[in-house]
């Protein structure tokens, strides 16, 4: 089956759990749709987990007894090692990275050059084509990434904070986030202040080709299983 | 002494899922693993088993395929081919090799 069947019968029949299942569920599926792991594996696996939560219900049992184990986050890092075991080592590197391209599309395309420069440019009457980047835009770039990098291995960490009983860690983590997107804009704001330094000028829309490019090819190999 | 058993059973577990798979002949993954707990893999999780499953399907020992189910979710379902086969002929020989081997070896110790 195809990744996007999968995700289909796993939106549809998941509405059937029970209310304490479909949490334990979710965090099953969030917990695999941010590792690094191949895409169509992980949701493969969450689709054979909602059976067996499906089953559990029916049997009238506990799913912690038809999955055998109590903790859904072993269950998932079992999964996830097991997998990685069997991945050669461009492999590895590849399900940790995936993410770049379509990073570097949106941040660094839409938002550092497109909104950041060329719309001012455009608007002054220059055609231009010719982005220039600068030291700051390459420091923002990997500020972006790294953020992202953290707030996918943390997902699963902030989903069950904010969807928990305990309401102080709730605000804490929420006071956190806020403080920690205010930080990140001040650390956008002085690298565009402190690092101007022109290090070359790039193509935009051969910059942004050739990262569509490869986010189209990331989307055939990744869904190409039957 | 937990952890020494779950590593020996690991190392055995390949060949396990292959003999389960040739008994029922065509077996849905869960079967499988009620199939293990039964017979002492006691703290064995789908976790562990289904990459092991994918793993065999890519080797080309078991092949694969998707029913529909009265739940509603697809599921899929393995049967051994010809090369799984051969491959848990080659583990029932080595294994009875080897427990013969360390059997005699733990016996000497005994007597």
């Amino acid at each position: 089956m195809r990744t996007k069947q999968y995700i289909k019968e796993m939106n549809q029949y998941s509405a059937a759990l029970s209310r304490e299942n479909q949490k334990k569920f979710d965090q099953i599926l969030l917990t695999l749709r941010f590792a690094p792991v191949n895409n169509h594996d992980a949701e493969e696996f969450s689709h054979h987990c909602l059976d067996l939560f499906l089953q559990a219900e029916k049997e009238n049992k506990p799913v912690e007894e038809v999955l055998n184990t109590n903790d859904m986050d072993e269950l998932c890092n079992s999964f996830i090692n097991e997998s990685k075991n069997g991945y050669s080592w461009l492999e590895k590197m590849y399900w940790q990275i995936n993410y770049l391209p379509l990073v570097l599309f949106i941040f660094t395309g839409i938002w550092e050059m497109l909104a950041g420069f060329l719309v001012k440019e455009w608007f002054t009457g220059h055609a231009t084509a010719a982005v220039p980047v600068t030291v700051s835009l390459c420091v923002d770039t990997v500020f972006a990434m790294a953020i992202i990098a953290f707030l996918f291995r943390k997902a699963h960490s902030f989903y069950n904070i904010f969807n928990g009983a305990d309401k102080r860690k709730d605000r804490l983590a929420t006071l956190a986030l806020f403080l920690g997107s205010y930080a990140v804009i001040g650390l956008f704001v002085v690298s565009q202040l402190v690092f101007t330094q022109i290090l070359f000028y790039v193509n935009y829309a051969a910059f942004m080709g050739t990262l569509a490019a490869i986010i189209i090819v990331q989307h055939f190999i990744e869904n190409k299983r039957v | 002494m937990g952890n020494n058993n779950s590593q020996l059973l690991k190392g055995c577990l390949e060949g396990c899922v292959l003999k389960i798979i040739e008994i029922k002949g065509e077996i849905y993954g869960y079967d499988i693993l009620k199939t293990l707990k039964e017979n002492g893999f006691t703290t064995m999780t789908e976790g562990t088993l289904y990459p092991l499953y994918n793993r065999l399907q890519k080797k080309g020992m078991i092949s694969a395929v998707m029913k529909k189910s009265a739940l509603g979710p697809a599921r899929k379902y393995y049967s051994l081919t010809a090369d799984g086969r051969e491959m848990l002929n080659r583990f029932c020989e080595s294994w009875n090799h080897m427990s013969t081997i360390v059997n005699q070896i733990l016996n000497r110790h005994l007597s």
